[in-house]
């Protein structure tokens, strides 16, 4: 073998050794994954509180509650597994959104307090869609989602601003907090007053499927 | 430029492409959050057409880089006579490369409506050795390397 190949040859087995290596490493340093689904002593009256956003049918059996956080990818996703879930057993689910910006997220509680201001004007779900759709959206930006969906603007830079708000959105992290969220998206799925944790959106679809078919 | 070094300069692409497309494979199969500056990655990841036959495409983009640097280490072992022969092999197989970004560049474009930058990144990277590889294949010194002193 020439040494222009065998140079080569041993440039390849170093960044497939390293690759490798790097990926063992990670995949054996990974951090232990809880329980994706828990059984939680929660009553649907410890977090259902009136003036939250919501959507579905108000009277179903089958109630999720979801925090979320609105710059985090996987929330996005596990947003739309709730539309489809919403369209596919419509009628029969009741969802309510409650807030959780996580730190790690620089904007993530601009878009919480953009999205509070939007639901004071009863723009709360299309001011989620925009921001899931542009997750990197700056405060001027936001500011043309709201002219977009047709709201007040002096009001929405003030509520966006505002004390009322800030609490709103203080007063969810706490309550998440309370009942063990700690990533976002989290969901609780309620049945009756029966309640389950699922952590993340991977399995929300897989939860939901067996209650929903049992259910009717 | 000469052969040798053209040669070594697809060979670096061919490595760099394996680098992206085995970490777009890896996240992928661990179902991380890919570090993108929007959310066009994940939804891109998360989008059916991200897997082929069950298999996800990064895969498959590992795999191509990894056989075009491995053609391009072994151009410079073969003798004249194959020369061209294996020129051609590497421009066959970069103008694959090429088609398959171009058609995974629409999907992102018109099917997913979301542009994932590390699949730019490859897209690059596959145009970058699709004209080299058309390069290599026309350069007269291709079947004139000098034989090891």
């Amino acid at each position: 073998m020439k040494s222009e190949s065998r140079f080569l040859f041993v440039m390849l087995g170093f960044v497939l050794v390293l690759g490798a290596g790097l990926a063992a490493l990670s995949y054996y340093n990974r951090p232990p994954q809880p329980p994706a689904v828990r059984e939680t002593e929660i009553k649907l009256s410890d977090l259902l509180v009136s003036g939250k956003p919501e959507k579905g049918n108000p009277n179903a059996r089958v109630v999720i509650v979801e925090f979320s956080d609105l710059q985090c990818p996987s929330c996005s996703r596990g947003n739309d597994t709730i539309e489809q879930l919403l369209l596919r057993y419509e009628g029969k689910i009741r969802l309510v959104y409650r807030h959780y910006p996580l730190d790690i997220h620089e904007r993530a509680r601009m878009y919480a307090m953009a999205a509070e201001a939007a639901h004071r004007q009863g723009k709360f779900w299309e001011m989620q869609d925009l921001i899931f759709n542009e997750q990197n959206a700056t405060q001027k930006r936001l500011e043309e989602f709201a002219k977009s969906l047709g709201l007040n603007l002096e009001q929405f830079r003030k509520d966006m601003n505002s004390r009322e708000v800030a609490q709103v959105i203080a007063e969810d992290l706490a309550t998440g907090q309370r009942f063990g969220v700690s990533s976002t998206p989290t969901y609780f799925l309620f049945v009756g007053d029966k309640g389950r944790m699922i952590k993340g959106h991977t399995s929300l679809a897989a939860e939901v499927q067996p209650v929903m078919e049992g259910d009717s | 430029m000469s052969i040798i070094k053209l040669n070594r300069v697809m060979f670096a692409l061919a490595l760099a492409g394996m680098v992206v497309a085995g970490l777009l494979w890896y996240w992928h199969v661990q179902n991380a959050d890919i570090p993108c500056t929007n959310a066009g990655c994940d939804r891109v990841a998360q989008h059916p057409t991200s897997r082929l036959f069950g298999i996800p495409v990064a895969a498959y983009g590992t795999l191509f880089y990894l056989s075009f640097a491995v053609l391009c280490a072994v151009r410079p072992s073969v003798r004249e006579q194959r020369q061209r022969l294996l020129a051609s092999l590497v421009l066959l197989w970069g103008t694959v490369g090429f088609l398959v970004s171009v058609y995974l560049t629409y999907l992102e474009l018109f099917v997913i409506h979301a542009i994932c930058q590390w699949c730019v990144v490859s897209a690059i990277i596959a145009t970058a050795l699709f004209v080299l590889s058309a390069l290599a294949w026309r350069h007269p010194q291709a079947v004139t390397i000098p034989t090891e002193a």
